[in-house]
């Protein structure tokens, strides 16, 4: 009875283990206090879920400004939740109480996978012809759209570029910003050479999340080289690593080698960008779009810095893809959806929306006849790499991107087993190999359940990825 | 009659089963619906909401677990020296520390058992944090202490590959200290003075009277203790969680934290997809994993019970 009774114990303590492994989520900070989705008085409530609160200082104000000032009847509640913005996408749709209005910011599943869920409306039905002919070009399959509908206008872009501080390469001798990955190991090491005595260090990086800083300088790096996007070479239809190489040896060499900042595995990138702006940091890669604005108002510098374009294995430019950004879907659930796209349209679309927060230097203006118009930013004087440029272009979506379902892979996924090569705990050969293989099979098997296809592009020019 | 006996039972114990019913009910909904849920869900193929319905894979999830998901059992090596660093320095750390506090002569018992008690109340997502600061290699106030007291003359990377678990044990053992030590205080008090009393006069000394009086009189407790740090050391994960995230390159991954990024994903951008089916498969294994250390325990620590 006494064993029973023990072995009983032991399963339900087991058993408690398993109960307990869905409570560590984080909660949301939604910024605004109104009630979400109810009227406030005889106004409407459009509630807008984002992500972004880098931008907060900029759009709050406007916001406010907007419900004080609008004869429509509407009140915007803004609110900005944290990093466990899917999660509560996730309960907020499957209990029908999702938002009005979900803001984009990346090519996240946000777009792709609630698009496949129907979560979202095409906006086709409130465009005027007008506003079609003019959003033309910035309509792209996977991207924005879906199956021809459009979803959302991604007025503004961004993408990775080098950031450097110009007092450290003048005081290392050091003329410019490197163009090719083999320049930027050397120039790296030179700074980290002369300057270590001082804890200053010639690169760094926020590997304390591989995914998130892969995803905006190797990534990049390899697409700008004439490689594939994310792994998926729209050439073959599949998934090929080989491209990587040259780049991870390269970061290999920084990080293996006592080049890199210390402690680059733990780093985070606001610690990170803290340790730039107090001038111990000589290079590191980031998002053309935030980076910029946080050393005005973030973490504000008396440093000398700049930007530059990412170096290249060879030196040879080809593209390197935009991320789609601040865009604003209407979902199923809004109750006040042509309200809803007055909103987008009076405040988020509206061209003194854009071009101020293009002036404000808080990212690249997308839409054609904007670009000519608009100021460049106070705080990218001297700095104009720090915008889109010609060969910042829309790419294709992976069939990842277009469902992460469709490629479900088994083991380490690619930016974990990239930083394990990267940090030498992984060879490189053996480990590219491997990555491909296990993508290819990833992707047959979501091919063979229906899930993805595979994406093949007749001709396909890495310089004009959009032919 | 045996009708109206029972009838009577429910009228006499209602106040009994009012007050229990919130609890029961919460634990149906939080506790044992998921556990069914999970236990159904390991032998699917399921995405999540509007990923596709769930297809039945059978034994699938299990056959990548066990022959083709290296991480998964990288997990389990770290979770079992996790386990192990943490149980076994903090459970002497707590006794000895409630042996100290137990002592009526000493000043500001109250203050201190309070301090050490402490970080069980604390966030420890948020103390992550604020340990973060204090282990970075780059400023971090550890490092400069310990180079100043002259122990290392270069910093050492407490969150880097090779420190990373250390770092972590030592969180781990701060969080649950205080915890410990309070349940060893109230075995303590539960000793009758008495019996040290007449060790003394037989000229036993300090160590003779912890180990021959005080250890085997706590028998029952120290079990308790022991199981309860037993399960809470194979599901603690919300520091690895913020504090590493699992890396670098797994080096922090333990196992509640690999199953949880199939639920939910962990680091801002990550690529791996949600595999409820799996991730479901990899809970089931992990508890069982976890039921099996305790059960082993249980069968080992029978002798705890007998108090002499």
């Amino acid at each position: 009875m006494k064993k029973m009774l023990s072995v009983l114990l032991a399963g339900a303590l087991a058993m408690s283990t398993l109960a307990g492994c869905g409570g560590g989520g984080a909660a949301s900070t939604p910024s605004a206090a109104a009630p979400q989705g109810t009227a406030s008085g005889e106004k409407t409530t459009i509630v807008l879920w984002t992500r972004d609160r880098h931008d907060a200082s900029f759009i709050q104000p406007r916001v406010d400004e907007y419900n004080k000032t609008n004869k429509d009847g509407i009140f915007v509640d803004y609110q900005m939740y944290t990093d466990n913005f899917e999660q509560a996408l996730d309960m907020a749709y499957s209990t029908n109480s999702g938002p009005d209005l979900v803001g984009v910011s990346g090519m996240t599943d946000i777009f792709t996978k609630y698009v496949n869920q129907g979560q979202y409306v095409s906006i086709d039905q409130y465009m005027t012809a007008e506003q079609k002919e003019r959003y033309k070009s910035l309509v792209s399959e996977g991207i924005d759209a879906m199956d021809g509908k459009l979803y959302y206008i991604p007025v503004f872009g961004s993408t990775g570029r080098l950031f450097y501080n110009e007092g450290i390469f003048e005081k290392c001798g050091i003329k410019g910003p490197p163009k090719t990955m083999a320049e930027m190991t050397k120039t790296a090491k030179i700074i980290t050479d002369k300057l270590k005595g001082e804890g200053v260090y010639g690169f760094a990086m926020n590997l304390k999340s591989p995914s998130s800083a892969l995803q905006r300088s190797i990534d990049f790096i390899v697409e700008r080289s004439g490689g594939p996007k994310q792994g998926y070479d729209f050439a073959t239809g599949k998934y090929d690593f080989s491209m990587y190489k040259e780049a991870v040896k390269e970061f290999n060499t920084i990080f293996t080698t006592g080049i890199a900042f210390p402690g680059c595995e733990s780093l985070d990138i606001d610690p990170l960008r803290t340790q730039f702006a107090a001038g111990k940091i000589g290079m590191y890669i980031s998002w053309s779009h935030a980076d910029p604005g946080v050393y005005q108002s973030q973490f504000p510098t008396k440093e000398k810095w700049n930007v530059a374009q990412l170096p290249t294995i060879d030196g040879k430019v080809y593209s390197q893809s935009i991320q789609p950004y601040k865009g604003y879907m209407i979902t199923k659930t809004c109750k006040a959806p042509e309200k809803a796209w007055k909103v987008c349209n009076d405040v988020f679309y509206s061209d003194d929306f854009v071009k101020a927060y293009h002036e404000a230097g808080l990212s690249s203006v997308m839409v054609d006849d904007l670009k000519d118009k608009v100021k460049a930013p106070e705080i990218l004087k001297g700095k104009e790499n720090g915008l889109l440029g010609d060969t910042d272009k829309f790419w294709p979506a992976t069939p990842q991107e277009l469902n992460s379902q469709a490629v479900v892979v088994e083991g380490n996924d690619q930016y974990t087993a990239l930083a394990a090569m990267i940090l030498g705990s992984e060879q490189i050969d053996s480990g590219l190999k491997a990555l491909t293989d296990r993508y290819n099979a990833a992707l047959q098997k979501g091919i063979k359940e229906g899930k993805g296809k595979e994406i093949k592009i007749a001709n396909w020019d890495p310089a004009n990825p959009n032919g | 009659m045996k009708k109206t006996g029972i009838k009577r039972g429910w009228k006499e114990n209602a106040q009994i089963y009012g007050m229990l019913a919130p609890n029961l009910l919460l634990f149906l909904l939080l506790s044992v619906y998921p556990i069914i849920w999970t236990c159904r869900f390991m032998f699917y193929s399921y995405g999540g909401l509007g990923t596709g319905a769930p297809a039945f894979v059978g034994l699938d999830n299990f056959k990548r677990l066990f022959t083709n998901d290296p991480v998964f059992w990288i997990s389990v090596k770290n979770t079992f020296v996790y386990a192990a660093g943490k149980i076994g320095l903090v459970i002497p750390l707590a006794f000895f520390s409630a042996l100290m506090l137990n002592k009526k002569t000493l000043k500001g018992a109250g203050f201190l058992r309070a301090t050490l008690f402490l970080p069980t109340i604390m966030s420890s997502a948020v103390m992550a944090l604020v340990f973060y600061l204090l282990f970075n290699v780059y400023n971090g106030e550890v490092n400069k202490y310990i180079m100043r007291l002259g122990l290392t003359s270069l910093p050492i990377n407490w969150l880097g590959q090779q420190h990373a678990m250390m770092t972590v044990i030592i969180i781990g053992i701060w969080g649950g200290l205080g915890n410990y030590m309070i349940y060893f205080l109230a075995g303590l008090q539960g000793i009758p003075e008495d019996t040290y009393e007449s060790a003394s006069l037989d000229g036993a000394n300090w160590w003779q009277r912890v180990w021959y009086i005080t250890l085997p009189m706590l028998g029952p407790v120290l079990k308790m203790i022991l199981m309860l740090s037993i399960v809470i050391a194979f599901q603690d994960m919300s520091t690895v969680m913020v504090l590493t995230e699992g890396g670098p390159v797994n080096a922090t991954m333990i196992m509640f934290l690999y199953a949880y990024q199939f639920f939910f994903p962990i680091a801002p951008g990550s690529m791996i997809s949600t595999q409820f089916g799996y991730g479901a498969a990899v809970s089931v294994v992990a508890a069982g994993i976890v039921g099996i250390v305790t059960v082993i325990y249980l069968v080992l620590s029978r002798k705890l019970d007998d108090i002499y």
